[in-house]
C-alpha cells in the first residue's frame, strides 16, 4: 500500500471519532473510568505495601549488654553484631545515651534521675535492625548465643502482624484488581461493540466495493488508539491531581500519619513518568484492540 | 461473463432457493432478472457476490470460479464488479465524494487519479451540485445515482443491480434504467434484478424469469416503448459534464491500469436512446 492510501486510512480512522462523536464519547469515558479504577487500585496498593515494608523498617531489635562488660568487651560485641546474617545495621547506645533516653521517656523522669548522678548502673546496648523481617527471631536467637549479652528484644509479633497485613492486603488488591479489570474489560467491549454495530452496514458496504479486512479494520484501530490514548491522558491528569491532593492532606497529619507509616507514601513525582507511560499505553492499547476485534464479527460478508 | 452450470442452493433449514440453475450472460450483455418474492432471485445475487456458496454446481464470474475462490481473493474478485442495490448502500458518514472515491481509495488508486475520475463521474450522473452532500440530504433517486456512480468509477466488467428502482418514484425508475443502459452500450455487462414487469416491457432485452428456483423463461424481447420517459434532464446534465470534464481534465497516464469509460460514447447512447424514445428531453 502506498503511503498516500496509510495516510487515508489513518485520516479515516481521526475523522471517525468526530463522525461518530457521541460513540466516540462514550468509549472514551468507559475507558477513562475503567483505567482510573484499576489505576487507582494499583497505586492504593502500591503505597500500602511501602508503607507495611515502611512500618517493618522501623522494627529493631534491642540488645543490651551485662553491666560488668568492659568497653573492649563492647566493641567486639558490635563487631560480632554487624557480621551476623541479616542484619543491616548496628547503631551503638552508650551508658550515657541509654540514661539520657530513660530520662526522657519516664515521666518526671528529670526530677527523679537527678538524684542520681551515676550512669554506669546502665546497660550498654546496642539498636539492630535487621534486613528480613521474616527471619528476625532466627536473628534474636543468634545474639543471645553472643557472650556477655543480658537482653535481645524485639517485637516478633508486630513483624509477624506486619507480614500478615501485608499478605492481606496483596490477596484483597489482587482481587479487586483482577475484577476491576474483568468488569471494565466487559464494559469496554461492549461499548466498541455498540459503537461498531451502529456501523456494521459501512463495513458490509466496504466489504462489497472489495476493500480487504486490514483495510476495513485500520480505521477502526486508529480510531480506538487515538479514544484509547485520550483516555489515558485523561485518567493520568485526573489521577495526578487527587493523588497530590490526599498526599498533601496525609503529610499534613505529620506525626499522626507517621505512625502508620505514612511517610512511606510514594511521593507523585517518584511515579509520574511510569504512571503516565502505562496509562497511555494502557488505554491505547486496549482502545485500538477493542475495536479492532470488535469488527471482526462483521466482515465475514 | 457470467456462467451458472448446474447450480444448486439449499439453505440451513432445507429450503431449496436455487434448483439446478444453468445460465450465460456473455460480455456486454444487458440482462433483466425477474421473477416473484422467494423465486430465488436474491439467492443468485448473493451467488454472484460471493456472498453464499452454491451447494453444488459451478459460478463463474469474470473469470473467478467462485466455487472454488479462497476467501482471501474475494476483495480482488469484488473489484472486478459494480454494485446497485435497491436500499443504495452508502456509506452515511460519507459525502457524495467520498462514497465514490471510497471504491477507488480500496484500490489504491493515485490520489491524482481519483481528483480527477471522482468529479468526473458525478457529473456523469448528473449529480455535481451535490458532490459535497451526505446521504440522509439527498432524494432516493439521488441516492440511487451516486450508487450507480460509484459502481461505475472503477470501471467494472460486471454492474450487479438488485432492484435499483425498487425505493424511487416510478418516473425516477426510467432515468436508473436509461441510465444502466448507457453504461450497458458501452461494453459493461449489466444484470439487473427487478420485479417491475411495466419496466422490463418498455425497455426489452434479455429477460430471465425465475419461478420457485428455476429458470423457467429466458428470452429476448423487443421493448414496446409505449410509455413515454419523464423528462430525462440527466442527459444534458451529463453532456455539460462531458464538456467540462473534456475542458478541465485529462486521462490518467497511459501506464496506469485505470482507464475511464467513454464518456461522451455514454452520454450521446443515453441522448439517442431518449430521443428515440420520444423526446425525452
Amino acid at each position: 500500500m502506498k503511503i498516500s492510501g496509510i495516510k487515508y486510512l489513518a485520516n479515516q480512522g481521526v475523522e471517525n471519532i468526530w463522525k461518530n462523536k457521541m460513540m466516540a464519547f462514550a468509549t472514551f469515558c468507559v475507558l477513562l473510568i475503567s483505567l482510573l479504577l484499576v489505576g487507582c487500585s494499583a497505586l492504593f496498593y502500591i503505597n500500602m505495601n511501602s508503607m507495611i515494608l515502611g512500618l517493618g523498617d522501623q522494627n529493631e531489635i534491642a540488645v543490651y549488654v551485662d553491666t560488668e562488660t568492659t568497653q573492649e568487651r563492647v566493641n567486639e560485641i558490635g563487631e560480632q553484631l554487624r557480621n551476623l546474617d541479616n542484619v543491616s545495621s548496628v547503631n551503638y547506645i552508650s551508658k550515657e545515651e541509654a540514661y539520657n533516653r530513660m530520662q526522657n521517656q519516664i515521666s518526671q523522669g528529670k526530677e527523679i534521675f537527678n538524684y542520681i548522678d551515676d550512669y554506669q548502673f546502665m546497660p550498654d546496648g546496642f539498636s539492630v535492625t535487621v534486613a528480613d523481617n521474616e527471619q528476625i527471631r532466627a536473628t534474636v536467637d543468634a545474639i543471645k548465643r553472643i557472650d556477655n549479652i543480658k537482653k535481645a528484644d524485639s517485637s516478633p509479633q508486630v513483624a509477624e502482624f506486619l507480614r500478615e497485613l501485608r499478605r492481606v492486603v496483596t490477596l484483597i488488591a489482587g482481587a479487586v484488581i483482577i475484577a476491576l479489570a474483568a468488569v471494565s474489560m466487559i464494559m469496554i467491549s461492549n461499548t466498541t461493540k455498540a459503537s461498531v454495530f451502529a456501523r456494521r452496514e459501512e463495513i458490509q458496504i466496504m466489504k462489497y466495493v472489495g476493500a480487504t479486512n486490514a483495510f476495513i479494520r485500520t480505521p477502526f484501530f486508529v480510531e480506538g488508539l487515538v479514544t484509547g490514548f485520550f483516555s489515558g491522558a485523561g485518567a493520568f491528569f485526573i489521577t495526578w491531581a487527587v493523588y497530590r491532593s490526599v498526599y498533601n492532606i496525609l503529610m499534613d497529619q505529620g506525626m499522626l500519619m507517621n505512625a502508620f507509616g505514612a511517610g512511606s507514601i510514594i511521593p507523585f513525582a517518584d511515579i509520574r513518568v511510569i504512571c503516565g507511560l502505562v496509562y497511555l499505553l494502557a488505554g491505547a492499547l486496549t482502545g485500538a484492540f477493542g475495536s479492532t476485534v470488535s469488527t471482526r464479527r462483521h466482515l465475514d460478508v | 461473463m457470467v456462467e451458472l452450470q448446474n447450480v444448486s442452493v439449499t439453505y440451513a433449514g432445507g429450503v431449496d432457493a436455487l434448483n439446478n440453475v444453468s445460465l450465460k450472460i456473455n460480455d456486454g450483455d444487458f440482462a433483466f432478472v425477474v421473477g416473484s418474492s422467494g423465486a430465488g432471485k436474491s439467492t443468485m445475487i448473493k451467488l454472484l457476490l460471493k456472498e453464499i456458496d452454491a451447494t453444488s454446481g459451478v459460478v463463474t464470474v469474470n473469470g473467478y470460479n467462485l466455487s472454488k475462490l479462497k476467501k482471501r481473493k474475494i476483495p480482488e474478485f469484488r473489484r472486478t464488479l459494480g454494485f446497485v442495490f435497491q436500499d443504495f448502500r452508502l456509506i452515511p458518514s460519507m459525502t457524495v465524494y467520498e462514497n465514490i472515491a471510497f471504491v477507488l481509495r480500496v484500490l489504491d488508486a493515485p490520489l491524482k487519479y481519483i481528483r480527477k475520475r471522482v468529479p468526473y463521474v458525478i457529473s456523469l450522473v448528473g449529480l455535481h451540485a451535490k458532490t459535497n452532500s451526505y446521504p440522509d440530504e439527498l432524494s432516493g433517486g439521488e441516492k440511487q445515482r451516486v450508487a450507480i456512480a460509484r459502481a461505475l468509477v472503477n470501471d467494472p466488467q460486471l454492474i450487479i443491480a438488485d432492484e435499483p428502482t425498487g425505493n424511487i418514484d416510478p418516473e425516477l425508475s426510467y432515468e436508473i434504467v436509461e441510465l444502466l443502459k448507457g453504461i450497458n452500450d458501452q461494453g459493461t455487462t449489466i444484470l439487473m434484478v427487478t420485479h417491475e414487469h411495466d419496466l422490463v416491457r418498455h425497455f426489452g432485452g434479455r429477460i430471465i424469469n425465475i419461478t420457485d428456483g428455476e429458470i423457467v423463461y429466458d428470452e429476448v424481447v423487443t421493448g414496446t416503448n409505449a410509455e413515454l420517459l419523464p423528462e430525462v434532464e440527466l442527459a444534458q446534465a451529463m453532456e455539460n459534464a462531458a464538456v467540462q470534464h473534456s475542458a478541465e481534465y485529462s486521462m490518467p497516464d497511459s501506464d496506469s491500469n485505470y482507464s475511464a469509460p467513454y464518456v461522451d460514447d455514454v452520454i450521446a447512447a443515453i441522448a439517442n436512446t431518449s430521443n428515440e424514445n420520444g423526446g425525452a428531453k
